[in-house]
């Protein structure tokens, strides 16, 4: 599915879950920021991991990943600043 | 000059990303801590500016032990009283005398240079490894990084996690006479004296990232900890310092506030 079709994605964020507007083309991070939620987040590059959540359901595409070992991605973890979602159920732990 | 604290303890990490080890009356040069991340693995598909692999790509790394084959030759220079009596810069070593060997997590010793070492590691890495020597410390940015018991004690506070402070991976560790947590971050560009001789400048906080998330005993990660430390304290915990004058240092030495 077409990133520009998808509405909305789910943030879980100091224990609650936020429903998120997707904007075409942002990624997870901006689009929480845009919204007034603060998710911990630093280099904004895909270097530092601050950033790094559990993604709980859907896929996501990831622009570049310079701080995720092989192991945290096979333990679902993501880059907020770098994912795009690719469907419309992407559901991340910020938490985590 | 005001005595501020105490020298906790100083540490060294032989290969850069692998665990460290405490020790005492060691000569630290302009270039850090004498056998500090002298050893670093490097990947051929790392940007040129930053080659290493790390704990970053690689979590396990923590687990592994390096030790230096000769170890109280790798402390001090030899020369290093009469090259201060003569206010000169003390040689190192040759290279042969920081020879090292590893302990893995499955119990084997092997040296560094064996080829099976880099072999076991390139089996979970992407990038060709390729071993990478120096003495002049394959640090990230500065030669020193610093980290107090206050910051530790008010991180563990906030966060009610117990904290590791080998997590922060710092040269010294030290503890305030009577200041609170992050008062490091009030010494930037303050010139400190630790021990007889030693004398070092603070020269910038320290951005955290990845590397403390990683726990130094089971290389299981905790990202909580380094999300903290971004929402509340703009992701900097702990200083880097230029050395200003070479010295030996000891856990237990006073530093003091020179200006």
């Amino acid at each position: 599915m077409a990133a520009e079709k998808i509405a909305s994605f789910c943030a879980i964020l100091d224990g609650d879950e936020h429903e998120v507007t997707y904007e075409a083309g942002r990624t997870l991070l901006d689009c929480m920021l845009a919204q007034g939620l603060d998710p911990a987040f630093q280099c904004m590059d895909g270097k530092c991991s601050t950033c790094m959540v559990v993604r709980l359901g859907g896929e996501v595409e990831m622009h570049q990943n310079k701080a995720l070992s092989q192991r945290d991605l096979e333990r679902n973890y993501v880059l907020l600043c770098q994912s795009i979602p690719l469907t419309p159920d992407v559901k991340v732990d910020c938490d985590a | 000059m005001i005595t501020i604290g105490k020298l906790e303890s100083v540490w060294r990490y032989p290969v850069k990303s692998m665990r460290g080890e405490q020790v005492d009356d060691v000569f630290v040069a302009y270039t850090g801590v004498m056998g500090d991340r002298i050893y670093a693995l490097s990947a051929a598909d790392a940007p040129p500016e930053f080659p290493w692999h790390t704990n970053r790509e690689q979590e396990e790394f923590v687990l592994y032990r390096p030790r230096f084959r000769h170890h109280a030759d790798t402390l001090r220079p030899a020369a290093m009283e009469a090259a201060f009596t003569d206010a000169l810069n003390p040689p190192y070593p040759q290279a042969e005398t920081f020879a090292l060997e590893i302990e893995t997590p499955q119990g084997e010793i092997v040296d560094v240079q064996d080829p099976a070492f880099l072999a076991g590691l390139q089996s979970s890495a992407a990038g060709r490894l390729s071993l990478h020597f120096t003495q002049k410390n394959a640090v990230d940015c500065r030669p020193l990084s610093l980290f107090s018991h206050q910051t530790l004690q008010q991180l563990e506070q906030e966060t009610g996690l117990e904290i590791d402070k080998r997590r922060f991976r710092a040269n010294f560790y030290v503890d305030w006479n009577a200041a609170g947590g992050f008062y490091e971050n009030e010494l930037v560009n303050r010139r400190l004296k630790i021990g007889n001789r030693l004398e070092i400048m603070v020269r910038e906080l320290d951005p955290r990232c990845k590397s403390i998330t990683i726990d130094p005993d089971t290389a299981e990660t905790q990202p909580r900890i380094l999300k903290h430390i971004a929402r509340k304290h703009d992701g900097f915990a702990g200083v880097y310092a230029a050395v200003l004058t070479e010295g030996a240092v000891s856990a237990g030495d006073d530093i003091c506030l020179l200006d």
